[in-house]
């Protein structure tokens, strides 16, 4: 059975409304006093370990927000909230931050984004000449050139901690290897389904899917970023009621759940 | 006027208007005139992605000039890819695409170059397969006894050897890695959708490029 | 006992990369031509080429960059063929990545000849199919999701009135019927950057349009849940998958001469893994307990 309402498009009414409700509910979280809770993400004590052992080794640290194959989407915005984190700690700690940009064609985007944080943060911790833009090079819009220029800077400048966040392809395995070669203590986010097994085994700490947007979050401790994680919690849990209730109701012969979703 | 386009406002109005082009008419029956114009949105965010290549070209260019003039460690490399980089653009605008210089460029550089440096993944997976395919303890072994079933699934051999490995394979990708890719489609989804939200209203701050003055505020 | 515990648990990753440089490299000048089963997903792949009927518009889009090539070129080398083969079938090319357009001309170069008094791009023909008569080339269209989104908004707009060499193609787009996205019957998505699922998202849920999607191994789990989901007619899995398709359409190529190669190296993770974890509880563990 098909459903349609006018003017509506048909198949697309329980998506606007579902768009509806997540504007609501952001926004009320958004303008709420009280922040959002989320959980402290075990990865951000392993960044804080790292950013220990690079002060203690007197070696730089080398972060990057990925490759941000969309331009700045949902994973990278996450990536840039702990790329700022780890330039206020480096900053603070004295240490030399490198973030080889690049990797994909619209990275060029993220390239400017990344570069501005990182200074801001340089210049929040009262130490804005230390901040150095050659640090930040962008290595190529190609994926692999990339991660080769990513390799040669992990073997050149041996990093004591190697943050690499975001969203990674094929190439994550590679680096993630070679870092541990070059003796660097890695900690991964994996966005990526077949990255996830391998950066597991070869990172010291892994962040999976959302666990790094949620501490980019919990990092930034910004209201509008928490309000979007606590969003999203939300209505993910609606979206598994209504597949319980879609499978029962198909159980019981009807395809009444299909029927409202597909109007 | 250049404060004014330059102001938060102006671009949060633009990001509103376009937004607005571009939800209604995929949710609503819309007139014809606001069809057109988000056609004529989604048709020109192909130019602006072509305008994004000349930023990056300007961006490298000027650091590895400084690199070269400055002295600076690796010198050569950077005047290498310089010079490699400027001889294809150049050719390649001037004699067109089609031309020998250029085909060879790519044929002999370009190409083979990202072929070698995605080949080599399987040398660091094996490396990796012997350094950190450690089973510690029960998550590690069903990671590893999944990977097991997989690998014997997709290599030819294993099907041969024993016929099994073929079903529990397709299974495992079929329904256990295949919930966990829905869950990252889910989320990303989701994740896409606020994120417009957040832009809509005015307070993602790295999209807008206002971070430095945020924090000034 | 313990010193053989120590020396796997402490063998050099470059003697690793070396085994795995031999192994491979013999089994690929010398296959052994081990016996392959072919999955229902490839056969559904090939089962819809093989119904194409007459008139139907194929879009073949080349998401292919260097690093993809040598994986996917088995499919393109079997996949494009069996289509060129079906009596009827008009075929535009398009690439979203800007290295793709080289790889078009690469196939078009293996599967086709130079048309009778022509020596060079674009006038090839395939299997008796002349270009600008029954295929023609669009070449790259920049913007990767927001070209595939763009094209399916306004296809007669982006694509414009001239190939990528220049020559007009408003006669053939009119003289096949093709003004919109709707007109296109099949998609044929080879991809190294995962643009099938901008396809399902923009073709697929408004007009519901076929896709046919070959793809790198690391982009296999985002097309087999829309496989599942029934998004996908059908999938054409890395290396593996085109050893399939050239067995089922008998364009046979070099990705059935891998598989040895492929099956080895499968068995070699899993020796390097068992290798690792005797070291590991052999000597590591028993380091770390002392």
């Amino acid at each position: 059975m098909v459903v349609r309402i006018y003017p509506f498009i048909q198949e697309r009414l329980s998506g606007l409304l579902l768009l509806i409700a997540m504007i609501i509910i952001t926004f009320y979280y958004m303008r709420r006093r009280r922040l959002p809770y989320i959980r402290r993400v075990p990865a951000l004590d392993a960044i804080e370990e790292g950013i220990g052992r690079a002060t203690e080794m007197g070696r730089p640290v080398i972060a990057s927000p990925g490759i941000a194959v969309s331009g700045i989407d949902y994973w990278t915005v996450g990536a840039l909230g702990i790329l700022a984190h780890v330039a206020r700690l480096c900053a603070r700690n004295g240490l030399r931050l490198l973030v080889p940009l690049g990797g994909s064609e619209q990275s060029y985007t993220l390239v400017e984004v990344a570069r501005d944080l990182v200074e801001s943060q340089y210049r929040l911790e009262g130490v804005p000449e230390r901040f150095d833009i050659n640090d930040l090079p962008f290595l190529s819009g190609r994926q692999f050139a990339w991660a080769t220029g990513y390799v040669g800077m992990l073997m050149r400048e041996r990093p004591a901690l190697n943050v690499m966040v975001g969203l990674q392809w094929g190439s994550a395995m590679y680096i993630a290897e070679v870092s541990h070669e070059a003796g660097a203590f890695t900690i991964s986010g994996s966005t990526y389904l077949s990255n996830i097994a391998c950066l597991a085994v070869s990172s010291e700490y892994v962040t999976i899917g959302e666990e790094m947007v949620a501490a980019g979050a919990y990092l930034s401790r910004d209201p509008v970023q928490l309000a979007s994680i606590r969003t999203q919690d939300i209505i993910k849990a609606l979206m598994i009621a209504i597949l319980i209730l879609g499978i029962i109701a198909l159980g019981l012969g009807s395809d009444i759940v299909k029927v409202i979703l597909s109007t | 006027m250049s404060s004014l386009i330059k102001s938060r406002e102006f671009l949060l109005a633009i990001i509103i208007a376009v937004s607005f082009f571009i939800y209604f008419p995929y949710f609503v029956e819309s007139p014809k005139p606001i069809v057109d114009i988000e056609s004529w949105l989604v048709t020109t965010t192909v130019v602006i992605a072509s305008f994004a290549v000349m930023v990056s070209l300007y961006t490298m260019t000027r650091r590895e000039v400084m690199r070269i003039t400055k002295r600076v460690k690796g010198w050569p490399y950077s005047l290498l890819m310089m010079i490699l980089a400027w001889f294809m653009i150049v050719v390649g605008v001037s004699l067109g695409k089609d031309a020998t210089p250029f085909r060879f460029c790519a044929d002999a550089f370009v190409l083979p170059g990202d072929s070698t440096i995605y080949a080599i993944l399987v040398f660091y997976l094996t490396s990796a397969a012997a350094r950190s395919f450690k089973v510690r303890d029960l998550e590690s072994l069903l990671l590893l006894l999944g990977a097991f079933f997989v690998l014997m699934q997709q290599a030819p051999l294993g099907e041969y050897l024993f016929p099994y490995f073929g079903p529990i394979g397709s299974w495992l990708v079929n329904n256990l890695a295949m919930a966990a890719s829905r869950v990252f489609t889910i989320s990303a989804t989701l994740g896409g959708i606020v994120l417009a939200i957040r832009l809509l209203a005015g307070k993602e701050m790295a999209m807008i490029g206002l971070i430095a003055r945020r924090e000034k505020d | 006992m313990s010193s053989l515990f120590k020396v796997f648990a402490n063998i050099d990753r470059r003697v690793w990369h070396l085994l795995t440089f031999i192994l491979v490299g013999y089994t690929l000048l010398h296959p052994i031509g081990l016996p392959l089963k072919v999955s229902p997903e490839v056969k559904k792949a090939y089962e819809v080429i093989e119904n194409l009927k007459p008139g139907d518009v194929v879009l073949i889009n080349f998401d292919i960059a260097a690093f993809g090539w040598d994986e996917i070129k088995g499919s393109c080398l079997s996949m494009i063929p069996h289509i060129f083969s079906r009596e009827g079938v008009k075929v535009i090319f398009l690439t979203v990545q800007d290295q793709g357009y080289i790889f078009i001309e690469r196939t078009i170069s293996q599967i086709g000849k130079p048309m009778p008094g022509y020596d060079k791009f674009p006038w090839y023909e395939i299997q008796g199919k002349k270009y600008l008569q029954d295929y023609i080339n669009i070449g790259f269209i920049p913007g990767f999701d927001k070209a595939i989104a763009a094209l399916a908004q306004d296809f007669r707009g982006v694509v414009g009135g001239k190939d990528w060499y220049g020559n007009s193609i408003e006669e053939w787009l009119d003289k096949n019927g093709i003004k919109s996205a709707k007109d296109i019957d099949l998609i044929v998505t080879f991809d190294c950057a995962g643009a099938q699922s901008y396809f399902v998202s923009y073709w697929y849920v408004p007009f519901k349009t076929k896709i046919l999607n070959a793809m790198i191994g690391v982009s296999a789990p985002g097309s087999i849940v829309n496989y599942n989901a029934g998004m996908l007619e059908g999938i054409v899995i890395s290396i593996r998958g085109a050893a399939e398709y050239q067995y089922l359409s008998k364009y046979y190529g070099m990705a059935l001469v891998s598989m040895d190669a492929f099956s080895i190296i499968q068995f070699m993770l899993l020796i390097a893994i068992l290798i690792g974890n005797i070291g590991y509880y052999g000597w590591e563990r028993r380091k770390e307990k002392r």
